[in-house]
């Protein structure tokens, strides 16, 4: 493994029963990297990353991290998770936006031996996230870009190198959206965290990723955000011929 | 009431009926918070009804019915999470075949054992007067067990309920947990099907924490509701039917209701 490259995928295939989603996948995510990993509904994204996050076992191949194979064990390469469908799913939880950032932390504490300064990590993962004044507010109470950072802010509790988000904009409205992705790029130019974030929507991948994993079963497409608009090559991710309407960003 | 309280406390029955009855406040809506954080509020009642097999069974072979309801709920309990956690089997429809199994297995026990038909409508609505002095000492001890052993996994049991994912990710042992969760629930419903009934087990577990959850608070202070709810509901509940001659099962659960109207009404008028 390259010292630069933070997960390393080797040789991956995954089947739900006998239908394939995963085919041979092979990729190297350097470390900082800001990465948007798109592809049409089946075709393999988030069971890509369920297989990185340690939810699914793959059929074949593997998933390497720089330090070791298993990201939980791993200070040099801890994983934090934004879910998708935040907005939907967690409206009328009983929780402060303390409770959800708290809870990023539990998993890992012992029973009777708390982390000492932990009201401290809790409170400064929520600053960084820019929900300062917030914390005893009520998750449902957020806007959905709010309520976003909140979860981003569980994560970024526990430190981690990697983090990840799975559809992280439905149900979100665009100028949050716009606002999310500045918060999110500060974060890893100004942390060097590495963000691989998952979306359907071309039009916001190829404005916000630096570099593109294009999915459809097999990697379709691996470079730069830019060219991912190209006629030929949306065809070519979505496997037929589209009609491609942009949105403004 | 507190001096009505009093005059009731003169019999030793109803010392007992109120000892169980707060400790079964104190227990049913801790868990049911974390059901209702699962969406999976209904598997109360299906594990209620579940757990007269073992109350069936013990009546037919004269063993005390509390072990034999806490065996069959804990057992089913554990068993219908594992089902769930399979994800090819959606919730509901595990609850539906363990509910209908457990209610054809009851009848059968029921067809089998003469005269303990009396017996059984203790379990089915409840009779938290009956409750004999060997039974609370084990409600103290298995109540205080309950109590202590949520306060100290409260918060990994949230986030287990709210997002296994994360808890897996974080290198949670989720199945230990979950196991250890069902193993909780079904003590709990096995100490209330005695106070409450089994038919009406969903009403304790859950209004109180539907009722607290209506007030907007974060996750300590709705539990710290739900508990309230409860507690008032029952002790109000065992003191209105003392007087008022009803069966307590079922002014407690008018009570639990009122609760729920209220915290209705109230976040309607400040939201």
């Amino acid at each position: 493994m390259k010292n630069n490259v933070i997960i390393s995928i080797k040789n991956l295939s995954f089947s739900y029963n006998s239908n394939k989603v995963l085919d041979d996948i092979n990729i190297d995510i350097e470390r900082g990297a800001y990465l948007g990993l798109i592809g049409p509904n089946g075709g393999g994204k988030s069971t890509l990353l369920k297989i990185i996050l340690g939810l699914l076992k793959p059929d074949s191949g593997r998933v390497e991290f720089a330090g070791g194979v298993n990201p939980r064990c791993s200070d040099d390469c801890r994983i934090g998770y934004v879910p998708q469908r935040i907005s939907q799913d967690y409206q009328d939880l009983p929780a402060t936006v303390f409770d959800i950032v708290e809870s990023g932390l539990v998993a890992k504490e012992e029973i009777f031996k708390l982390q000492k300064n932990r009201n401290e990590v809790i409170n400064d993962a929520i600053k960084l996230a820019g929900l300062k004044g917030m914390e005893n507010k009520l998750i449902g109470e957020l806007s959905g870009g709010q309520r976003q950072k909140a979860f981003v802010a569980r994560a970024l509790a526990s430190h981690p190198q990697i983090l990840i988000l799975d559809e992280p904009f439905v149900g979100v409205d665009l100028s949050s959206q716009d606002e999310f992705y500045k918060f999110l790029r500060k974060l890893n130019i100004e942390k060097g965290l590495t963000i691989i974030f998952v979306s359907h929507d071309i039009d916001i991948i190829s404005a916000q990723a630096k570099q593109i994993i294009a999915l459809n079963k097999k990697i379709v497409y691996t470079g730069q955000a830019v060219k991912v608009n190209e006629k030929e090559l949306v065809d070519n991710i979505y496997g037929q011929k589209f009609t491609h309407i942009h949105h403004d960003r | 009431m507190i001096a009505d309280i009093f005059e009731i406390l003169q019999y030793d029955f109803m010392v007992r009926a109120f000892l169980a009855g707060i400790i079964v406040s104190l227990i049913a809506p801790l868990m049911g918070f974390f059901l209702v954080i699962r969406k999976f509020s209904l598997m109360v009642d299906t594990l209620a009804h579940i757990s007269l097999v073992g109350v069936a069974g013990s009546l037919l072979f004269q063993f005390n019915p509390l072990f034999g309801a806490m065996l069959v709920s804990v057992g089913a309990g554990i068993a219908m999470d594992r089902l769930r956690s399979l994800k090819n089997i959606f919730s509901d429809t595990v609850m539906a075949i363990f509910m209908s199994g457990g209610l054809a297995l009851t009848l059968i026990l029921f067809s089998l054992g003469n005269g303990i038909g009396v017996n059984m409508l203790n379990y089915l609505f409840g009779s938290i007067t009956t409750i004999t002095q060997s039974e609370i000492l084990l409600f103290v001890i298995l109540g205080i067990i309950v109590l202590i052993t949520v306060f100290l996994l409260r918060k990994k049991l949230f986030l287990i309920s709210y997002d296994e994912d994360l808890a897996v990710i974080n290198g949670m042992n989720t199945k230990l947990y979950n196991a250890l969760f069902m193993l909780l629930v079904g003590v709990t419903i096995s100490l209330a099907i005695k106070a409450i009934g089994a038919l009406l087990m969903g009403a304790l577990m859950i209004i109180p924490v539907a009722s607290a959850m209506q007030l907007g608070y974060g996750m300590n202070k709705t539990l710290l509701y739900s508990i309230i709810f409860s507690l008032t509901s029952v002790i109000a509940g065992i003191t209105f039917s003392f007087y008022l001659d009803l069966p307590s099962s079922a002014v407690i659960v008018l009570m639990l209701l009122l609760f729920f109207v209220s915290s209705v009404l109230f976040k309607r008028s400040y939201a």
